[in-house]
């Protein structure tokens, strides 16, 4: 029990509830990586907080909701099963996935305007789906050349067949210059692999990123510089010394990565040590 | 967050599915957690079972919360997309499935409250204490799943038994989307009576809870 703990137990039921935000809710949910005693805490609060959504009056959804996701998991699914869209396309992805109020308004708002104006937009819009289609095989085939070259070199130490467990993370701003200007962007890589691809935008490219992990022991490292574009975006593949998944936290950082301030939390790949910065339940996580 | 410097979190964000994944033809008897399995390994079928069973829970949720149907409708299929690229890191160890969707929802809904800085329309009623102690009178017509209907009612009535001002924080807090330190400026109160009536709400609602046996399985 250290000061801490206390501190935590005095707001455990206020967290649970969502009603600690910020700096505090940062420290809370890194006490929680380590404070066993204090997860375990929170974890009989959630116990009753996680039935409290059952006090709202049963409502049915419209039918046209499970068909929009259907469409969308469609969408997820290639004709080999291969969730590559995802991959390929990170903009789009997270136009649909992050900014779900956008992606509403173009599912459901169909109004007059959009029958007069849009076939003037036909012509332009057949020209960036050529460019955008044009960029996404591009993307796919760097991401494949990626994946095999990981593939094989695994293949050829492990001497089994390659895993395809390709995974996509998302990065998210912490910081509420990055929030202001809705810079996001993400990260995907085998976990049994050491080569992952780093795809950011609107970044500032004025100021210095790099790619930072915290090893098994704890200890942060750096991974390698990011080249931003003037544009604010990048697109790069970043080698790690070692397996992705053998890591507690992947992130990105400006200036210094060892730096550790409060406000933060790291959200860790490993699942075991997973806890997202949002109040999820423990161990599962939420993207928020 | 001090100047110049910035990190971003990184969340999973879904599954690769795989092709020649087997899974039992009677999918609506399956548990859960072998659905979820199924959902992680790219079959959709698995994720229509979860998604009747389920949908409703998480879009009543939604809907209490932003008070606002087209906007619940979309967070709800937020939801299940988002369990469904997030299936693989669901682990049946550390919760149910429904409550992993009420969180994934919660949050959601939290985050689009706060940001927006918009109130579910119920928010305008003089006391939102009658929100909670009026909902189990049957006034809406639609039915509910047993399953929850006895949770439902074990909680509201645990509700009721709480003072009025410790019934008000949480509402305030978890349906209103307040911090702690929005509802002591709100009432008037010190920030650590806010919290002392969090957690003396929460201790008896465990409590009754206990009781009665009430937990999700």
């Amino acid at each position: 029990m250290n000061t801490e703990c206390t501190f935590f137990q005095e707001n455990a039921e206020a967290f649970a509830l969502h009603a600690v935000e910020g700096a505090e809710r940062s420290q809370m949910e890194r006490h929680m990586l380590w404070c066993g005693p204090c997860r375990r805490g929170l974890a009989e609060v959630r116990r009753v907080t996680g039935l409290l959504p059952f006090l709202s009056p049963p409502a049915l959804p419209s039918p046209s909701v499970k068909a929009r996701l259907f469409e969308r998991l469609a969408e997820e699914t290639t004709d080999d099963g291969e969730s590559i869209a995802t991959f390929s396309n990170p903009w789009i992805r997270t136009t649909l996935v992050d900014r779900p109020e956008r992606g509403a308004r173009n599912k459901t708002q169909t109004g007059a305007w959009q029958r007069w104006i849009a076939p003037g937009l036909i012509a332009p819009l057949a020209i960036c789906l050529i460019v955008l289609s044009a960029w996404t095989n591009s993307l796919r085939n760097e991401v494949s050349m990626l994946r095999s070259a990981e593939a094989s070199r695994t293949s050829a130490i492990v001497g089994a067949p390659p895993q395809s467990g390709m995974q996509l993370y998302t990065f998210r701003p912490a910081c509420e210059k990055c929030k202001e200007k809705q810079a996001a962007g993400q990260f995907g890589g085998n976990p049994e692999g050491s080569v992952g691809v780093v795809v950011a935008w609107d970044l500032d490219p004025n100021e210095k990123h790099q790619v930072w992990c915290v090893d098994s022991q704890g200890q942060k490292r750096l991974v390698s510089d990011l080249e931003v574009e003037q544009t604010g975006s990048v697109f790069q593949a970043v080698s790690f010394p070692e397996p992705i998944g053998g890591y507690e936290q992947i992130y990105v950082a400006q200036h210094d990565g060892t730096a550790d301030p409060a406000a933060e939390l790291l959200v860790a790949m490993n699942g075991e040590h997973e806890v997202e910065a949002s109040d999820a339940t423990p161990g599962n996580p939420v993207t928020d | 967050m001090s100047d110049g410097w910035c990190t971003f979190r990184l969340s999973r964000a879904g599954p690769v599915m795989r092709q020649d994944q087997r899974v039992s033809e009677n999918l609506a008897e399956l548990a859960d957690a072998e659905l979820v399995d199924a959902m992680a390994a790219g079959d959709t079928r698995a994720m229509d079972v979860l998604y009747e069973r389920y949908s409703r829970a998480v879009f009543s949720f939604a809907l209490r919360l932003l008070g606002d149907r087209a906007i619940a409708e979309e967070l709800l299929q937020e939801v299940f997309f988002r369990s469904w690229r997030q299936a693989r890191k669901f682990s049946e160890g550390k919760g149910t499935f429904i409550t992993w969707l009420l969180s994934i929802t919660h949050n959601m809904a939290i985050d689009e409250i706060r940001k927006q800085n918009r109130r579910p329309q119920r928010a305008d009623s003089a006391d939102p204490v009658l929100l909670l102690t009026n909902m189990t009178d049957g006034a809406d017509p639609v039915e509910d799943q047993a399953v929850f209907r006895t949770v439902r009612d074990q909680i509201a009535t645990a509700m009721t038994l709480l003072p009025e001002t410790q019934r008000s924080a949480i509402e305030l807090a978890y349906f209103r989307g307040l911090t702690q330190r929005e509802i002591a400026e709100l009432q008037g109160e010190p920030l650590g009576t806010i919290k002392t009536r969090m957690r003396l709400a929460i201790r008896k609602l465990r409590e009754h809870l206990d009781d009665q046996g009430i937990e999700l399985q």
